[in-house]
């Protein structure tokens, strides 16, 4: 009636992550966690881009953050720039904490758009210590039981990645088979077993698909075609390398160009370089020259074609990364989407292996997480306000009622709708639709019951403690050597 | 910095005040004035409250949940200042007694069940071990309190056992509308005593223009906030706004009310028993129990309701009992056009989990921060004030539906009735989650956490058939030692407490 063994089938960071997961929630309770490792379905992604909250998720399965720096020559991250989306030379950094303090029971941002409009210089953005440490290159790790004040993120080598999470498995003693071509055998509607080439079978209870974007284990039992979920033109992406930067920047930076966009994730070796574009006004050649930089390593092409599996848990079967959702590459959220998946996947654990209605709720859950993710993608898109025919189109692209409701909302009043499974804080959301140039037309009328004088002094007190805060912050190869010291 | 003299005298394009005129006096209608008072600048906003001595208000139910604190406290009230003057006492949940069936009792509280003891939930690890464990209610502090008549404020120490509740009030609402309305009046708050007799539109977009009182002044607004009641004046008498009709769910529609003397035991909670046709309330006051039998009519006659409640009383009936109508109902749009309807007006739900006040509040809260300041209204903030408090009103009809849904009771047609019927999917899909593996899924806005659903199914008798896997994973030695301990700890807490009624002697006690 338990459930005895889990089988990951797949390769790469969702096999890994998935098979880490639940040996390490589970095996003290009798749980057995196999994997069957398909080596040349590792996915061609080179880099990921991890948000602060990855260091809960790791904590969790015992990877320690030195470790990952060093095996990946990661560097850490406070958020991304996006530069060029509202025209030349316009900019702002989504940093990931928030943004100034509120006033007793009202939100900063209300306060801000007052002043704001009476004219005060300083951008919403300088009241976010994350981003203005950012771009001050500081940050500060927790020490001696005080909190970090900044929250930050990895970039991390994927491939590097993928490869220190299977040591870390392989040493946890989780039951490793090397198999290129495993089958799922069906009985009853259910998968029953793996088998491998060989003709061997692992029976299983509980099967966990990370086999790519084929989902070759979920299509087994399940024949829906998966949803086509293109947020943008981009259907082709350029990965190549480029040299380090020094000092190595503490954010990412997202630049449009005419026909899509170029992303840089600096880490401490290497800047990985992504070229997002559209296939049908750019081709390869000039995609390697929109790269912004010198490349170091040989590029690589691939085929961008988002799609979403609406159940991506059937019956006893849960696909996870590329398997369930291949996602814009915007933002780069495929980690993220990653930790969302399996964290659902421990705390829904099934109760019992003959029948699993926890799959209703993991698939709704995660549904709305991707969407209010893929929100926040789209806005990037939806917001940009530039000339090019990939932009004009890429305003006029279909977005979700929410997300139009997020727009409106803002635009009238600064405020943003929330719902449930939202990744992003209010704040970052504001932080971004100011980012591209979008304005509110009135505030909160309560904000008016604080005078002017004291709100002034407030904002000042706040933008002093954040230059001060920022300036004892450590630099970003300081941090990295104390995080990576052994 | 800010240039001086800009931005403060007007807000951000406004040329005149925007004016807001709140239809009706009752408990809706002085929270939303006193908010409107005490949070909105009268150089931007004119705010005036019109009701009529000859029409009578509803009482809204006399018990309230912790988020009143919270709007108290956010006005600025002062609790001694406002109990004494309504005659207020504390609360720490809400007692079923014979709704799983008859001869149970439980009490929904204001608090968590445990603490944290392990990686899953405390409610799993109860689970588990529930054959040795004994009640869930042994591991919450607000309910070993409240079964001893016990009270005393939560512990500001957030590691201390007495920190993890928190508390509402009794009171006498009627008193509370009269206490707002002093205090929002020496804010300056204009009351215009009147009756409105006739309402004007304009003509090409349909919005409200003004009302013409008996007297005929006729009073302009920017904005009406309809707090008439039931009938809706605004919002359904000239909007024909509509409702989503509720009652094949929850088909009490009527009920009969009145208060006793003091006698029975001095509760630091609600008391709500299950009868033939519905249920009946007991609310300790300072002075008096506040009674009632609200009840589907399709079950039982005004007169047989009235005589049930009466021959069921504590003390002695003071008065003659009162009979009220209503309908499990939404109004589709809370806010239509330049009307925002609030209290009954913009919707009903029974008292069972005295929701009504806290929706007020809400609806208070959310307008204030989504008013508009020119007569032009964003459509954007019309329909976000609906959204959200239509999710407030969807949270509380599911609770509710669970209570009348979820019983094995043999007496009466009602509950036979609720038990077979039709529920919400989004309801059924909780029972069936629950009675999996305990699992409640939590949400981001809206009432009652996971504490109040598991209080409520374990009471009624749903009983999860395994728990949490993750529960599953500690020693059965740690465990037990820890639940012992945990136990223990809450029943001295408990046990400290003074009783209810030093506190309020103590803290608030009105004068006679």
């Amino acid at each position: 009636m338990k459930i005895g063994n889990a089988i990951i089938v797949g390769a790469g960071a969702p096999a890994a992550l998935a098979a880490l997961a639940l040996h390490r929630a589970f095996a003290r309770g009798g749980l057995e966690v196999r994997w069957v490792e398909t080596p040349s379905r590792a996915d061609a992604r080179q880099s990921y881009a991890a948000l602060p909250n990855i260091q809960s998720f790791h904590r969790l399965l015992g990877i320690d953050e030195g470790a990952v720096l060093r095996a990946t020559g990661g560097a850490f991250s406070l958020g991304c720039q996006y530069v060029g989306f509202s025209g030349e030379g316009s900019s702002f950094l989504h940093g990931y904490g928030p943004v100034g303090q509120p006033f007793g029971s009202l939100p900063f941002a209300q306060f801000w758009i007052k002043a704001h409009e009476a004219g005060m210089p300083a951008a919403y953005g300088d009241f976010a210590r994350d981003a203005v440490a950012a771009l001050n290159g500081r940050m500060q790790l927790p020490e001696n039981g005080r909190p970090a004040p900044t929250a930050q993120g990895y970039h991390l080598d994927a491939r590097s990645y993928a490869d220190l999470l299977r040591d870390h498995a392989e040493k946890l003693g989780i039951a490793m088979h090397t198999d290129d071509a495993p089958q799922a055998v069906v009985r009853d509607g259910r998968v029953a077993a793996i088998r491998l080439t060989d003709g061997r079978e692992l029976a299983g209870d509980l099967f966990i698909d990370a086999t790519g974007s084929g989902a070759s284990i979920l299509t087994a039992i399940n024949d829906a075609e998966p949803t086509r979920s293109a947020i943008s033109g981009v259907d082709r992406m350029m990965r190549v390398d480029a040299n380090p930067l020094r000092p190595v920047p503490l954010y990412a930076r997202t630049t449009a160009h005419r026909a899509g966009w170029t992303t840089m994730l600096p880490m401490q070796r290497k800047v990985a370089i992504e070229v997002a574009y559209d296939s049908s006004a750019i081709g390869d050649e000039e995609a390697a020259r929109l790269s912004g930089a010198p490349l170091a390593s040989e590029p690589t092409f691939s085929r961008i074609a988002p799609q979403r599996r609406e159940r991506p848990w059937v019956g006893n079967v849960v696909a996870v990364g590329d398997a369930a959702e291949v996602p814009d590459p915007i933002g780069s959220t495929s980690l993220h989407r990653l930790q969302i998946a399996i964290t659902h996947l421990v705390a829904l654990f099934p109760v019992r292996s003959d029948t699993m209605p926890e799959a209703a709720i993991y698939n709704e859950e995660i549904a709305a997480f991707s969407a209010r993710l893929g929100d926040f993608q789209a806005a990037h898109y939806a917001l940009n306000r530039r000339e090019e025919p990939f932009w004009q189109a890429a305003r006029d692209r279909p977005i979700s009622e929410e997300l139009r409701a997020k727009i409106d909302l803002f635009e009238a009043r600064g405020r943003i709708p929330q719902y449930n499974q939202e990744s992003f804080s209010e704040d970052e959301w504001i932080a971004a639709f100011l980012g591209h140039g979008r304005v509110p037309r009135s505030y909160d009328p309560q904000v008016d019951q604080t005078s002017d004088q004291q709100v002034m002094a407030a904002f000042k007190t706040q933008l002093s403690s954040i230059r001060a805060d920022v300036t004892a912050m450590d630099t970003h190869e300081a941090a990295l050597s104390k995080a990576t010291r052994e | 910095m800010l240039a001086p003299g800009k931005a403060s005298a007007t807000r951000l394009g406004m040329t005149a005040p925007f004016r807001i005129a709140i239809i009706g006096g009752g408990t809706a209608g002085w929270m939303c004035a006193a908010a409107c008072a005490s949070k909105l600048d009268p150089r931007h906003y004119d705010v005036r409250l019109i009701e009529s001595e000859e029409i009578g208000t509803v009482g809204v139910g006399e018990a309230t949940l912790p988020q009143l604190k919270d709007f108290n406290d956010f006005l600025g009230i002062d609790e001694v200042e406002f109990m004494t003057a309504c005659h207020a006492t504390f609360k720490l949940g809400i007692e079923f007694v014979d709704w799983g069936r008859e001869g149970t009792r439980y009490i929904h509280p204001f608090g968590q069940f445990g603490r944290p003891i392990g990686e899953a939930e405390f409610f799993h690890y109860w689970l588990r071990s529930r054959d040795t464990a004994g009640p869930l209610s042994d591991y919450c502090l607000p309910i070993v309190a409240a079964l001893a008549n016990r009270f005393d404020f939560p512990a500001a120490d957030s590691r201390d056992p007495k920190s993890a509740f928190s508390y509402a009030y009794h009171l006498d609402a009627s008193l509370y509308a009269r206490y707002l309305r002093g205090w929002s009046e020496e804010l300056g708050l204009k009351r215009i005593e009147g009756r409105i007799t006739q309402v004007a539109r304009q003509p090409e977009t349909g919005l409200m223009m003004s009302v013409m009182l008996a007297s005929g002044d006729t009073i302009e607004a920017d904005l009406f906030v309809d707090c008439s009641g039931f009938r809706g004046l605004l919002i359904e008498q000239e909007l024909q706004t509509g409702l989503d009709d509720w009652s094949h769910w929850l088909p009490c529609d009527r009920a009969v009310a009145v208060p006793s003397e003091r006698a029975g035991d001095f509760t630091p909670y609600t008391r709500s028993t299950a009868r033939e046709a519905g249920w009946q309330w007991r609310i300790p006051l300072q002075h008096r129990t506040g009674n009632g039998y609200v009840y589907a009519s399709e079950f039982i006659s005004d007169d047989e309701a009235a005589a049930t409640l009466l021959s069921t009383l504590d003390g002695a009936p003071l008065g003659d009992p009162r009979v009220l109508q209503f309908k499990a109902c939404k109004r589709k749009q809370a806010w239509n056009g330049n009307v925002v309807a609030m209290g009954l007006a913009g919707g009903f739900l029974e008292p069972l989990e005295s929701t009504s006040i806290y929706l007020v509040q809400m609806a208070v809260a959310f307008m204030l921060s989504l008013l508009p300041d020119g007569t032009q209204i964003d459509p954007a903030l019309v329909s976000e004030y609906n959204r959200v408090m239509d999710i407030e009103y969807d949270r509380v009809r599911d609770f509710l539906i669970l209570h009348y849904h979820a019983t094995t009771r043999e007496n009466g047609e009602l509950w036979r009735h609720c038990r077979e019927m039709d529920i919400p999917d989004s309801l059924a899909e909780k029972i069936r989650l629950f009675r999996h593996r305990g699992h409640i899924r939590d949400y981001r806005d809206g009432l009652f956490g996971p504490p109040s659903w598991q209080a409520v199914f374990i009471g009624q008798g749903i009983m999860p058939e395994a728990q949490d896997v993750l529960a599953d994973l500690m020693p059965d030695t740690i465990l037990t030692e820890r639940m012992a301990s945990l136990r223990k700890v809450i029943a001295e807490a408990a046990g400290s407490m003074p009783l209810h009624e030093e506190t309020v002697a103590r803290h608030c006690l009105a004068g006679s």
